[in-house]
């Protein structure tokens, strides 16, 4: 998890959703797969809030 | 044949001269040589040949005491600079001879004007020739550089105009740092010619080392000066190779000098200010250059700043509106995500409730309830039809709560 970046995140994210509202997903697998969306989730709002953060930083050095 | 003692003789040649000589006279000539001794003055009188320059005339000549006092009162400062070597005069002379000291002239006046006359004579000569020769505006045409700071001076050291000169120039409210190089030089009299022009080839050949060349006398009578009406000193001035800036004598005079040179200012310290305020000028020109490069790089930064600011204020709500709406992209799969897992949950326990509904209509205890029951042997094996059961003793039928034993009766 670490090492993806968010854009991947936010593609896999995506492709889960479309899976869920298809009724692609194997009961199964729901869980694991809800937890894996969750994981990218919160995965992609930490780097958006840490990147968010980092970019105020830089206007509020000048 | 009769002679005579040299004495005899000398005493008739005087009485022949005094007798042809009765009343003081005029005389035309130039001082060749002039010495002073005790109050009174003897002289060398020479005539030249106008075409050859040699001399073809000459006698000696005094100034006693009394006439001398006479003479000063009459001409003032005019005395020492018409009474010496080099001037073209007219005397009014007695002629006399003396047994033991032979003929002499007794001077007795002077006459300025003749003096003043030829001088300007002369000057309108060497004018003319200068001209002919194109001498006049020849050093006219030399560049003055914009910074004047290696000064080479023509000036007699001990002259007070060169003090007043080196005394303004180094005095200068700016802090200007000259470099003066001095040929002292006469500024009159009969080696002014010679000395005058040797320095100035001596600064041709190290031209290179100067800015301009200064040539500067204090004040004198229009007699003092008129050294600088000489032919060969303008024509150098004219020739020289730097621009020659003259401050010779006093406010009205121009000499033949002051045409040739490249500026002509009236004293020396006139030309002290002049080098000064054209430093002076230079480095104001300097300033103001600066002063406007420095406004247009203020400009410069100001109208970036400006659009720098702008730029990162567009920037900043880029940003945040690219984080505003992503992040409403992650909220709105959040819930996606949370409905579609529920949904699919649902649609998922949908299904096995529609197959709860059905196992319990075809569960046997449910169909038995009803009514229905079935048959078995007494081991327990299924007995579908009359014709098993006819093969059978005994039977166990099934209820809902239970099973009774019957007994077959095939009779």
């Amino acid at each position: 998890m670490a090492k993806i970046t968010y854009d991947k995140a936010f593609t896999e994210l995506n492709k889960i959703l479309n899976d869920l509202q298809n009724d692609e997903v194997s009961i199964d697998l729901l869980a694991k797969k809800s937890a894996r969306a969750n994981e990218l989730l919160k995965f992609c709002k930490d780097k958006l809030r840490t990147i968010e953060e980092q970019v105020a930083e830089t206007f509020e050095e000048e | 044949m009769e002679s005579y003692s040299l004495f005899e003789v000398n005493e008739y040649i005087k009485r022949v001269i005094a007798l042809n000589f009765e009343d003081a006279f005029w005389i035309e000539c130039e001082i060749n040589q002039i010495n002073g001794n005790r109050g009174n003055y003897y002289l060398e009188l020479i005539e030249k040949s106008e075409k050859s320059g040699d001399i073809i005339a000459k006698a000696s000549a005094a100034i006693w005491y009394k006439s001398a006092l006479f003479i000063k009162k009459k001409l003032g400062k005019l005395f020492d600079s018409i009474l010496q070597s080099g001037v073209e005069v007219r005397l009014k002379v007695n002629v006399n001879f003396n047994e033991r000291y032979g003929l002499s002239f007794v001077i007795e006046d002077v006459d300025v004007n003749y003096t003043m006359g030829q001088m300007e004579l002369q000057r309108q000569k060497v004018i003319e020739r200068l001209k002919a020769e194109n001498l006049i505006t020849l050093n006219h045409s030399k560049v003055l550089p914009s910074v004047l700071q290696r000064i080479a001076v023509i000036s007699s050291e001990t002259a007070a105009g060169y003090a007043d000169f080196i005394e303004q120039l180094q005095s200068n409210a700016y802090g200007y740092d000259f470099q003066i190089g001095l040929y002292d030089s006469a500024v009159q009299g009969q080696k002014m010619e010679s000395q005058i022009t040797e320095s100035i080839r001596e600064i041709n050949d190290e031209a290179h080392l100067y800015d301009c060349l200064v040539i500067i006398r204090g004040g004198g009578s229009k007699l003092d000066l008129s050294g600088f009406d000489n032919y060969n000193i303008a024509a150098h001035i004219a020739k020289c190779k730097l621009p020659v800036i003259t401050g010779i004598g006093h406010k009205i005079d121009t000499t033949v000098s002051d045409l040739t040179s490249y500026l002509s200012l009236k004293t020396p310290t006139a030309v002290a200010s002049y080098l000064i305020d054209s430093n002076a000028q230079f480095e104001a020109q300097i300033i103001e250059m600066g002063r406007g490069i420095n406004a247009e790089i203020l400009h410069r930064f100001d109208s970036d700043n400006q659009w720098l600011n702008s730029f990162r204020e567009q920037l900043n709500y880029l940003i945040r509106d690219r984080f505003s709406s992503e992040m409403i992209n992650l909220s709105s799969a959040q819930k996606i995500l949370r409905n579609s897992t529920d949904r699919v949950i649902e649609r998922q326990s949908d299904k096995l409730e529609g197959f709860e509904t059905l196992l319990k209509v075809v569960d046997p205890k449910n169909i038995l309830k009803r009514g229905f029951n079935y048959t078995t042997t007494l081991n327990g094996d299924f007995v579908l039809n009359s014709k098993k059961a006819k093969k059978e003793k005994e039977l166990l039928i099934h209820y809902h709560d239970g099973q009774t034993n019957v007994k077959i009766n095939n009779g």
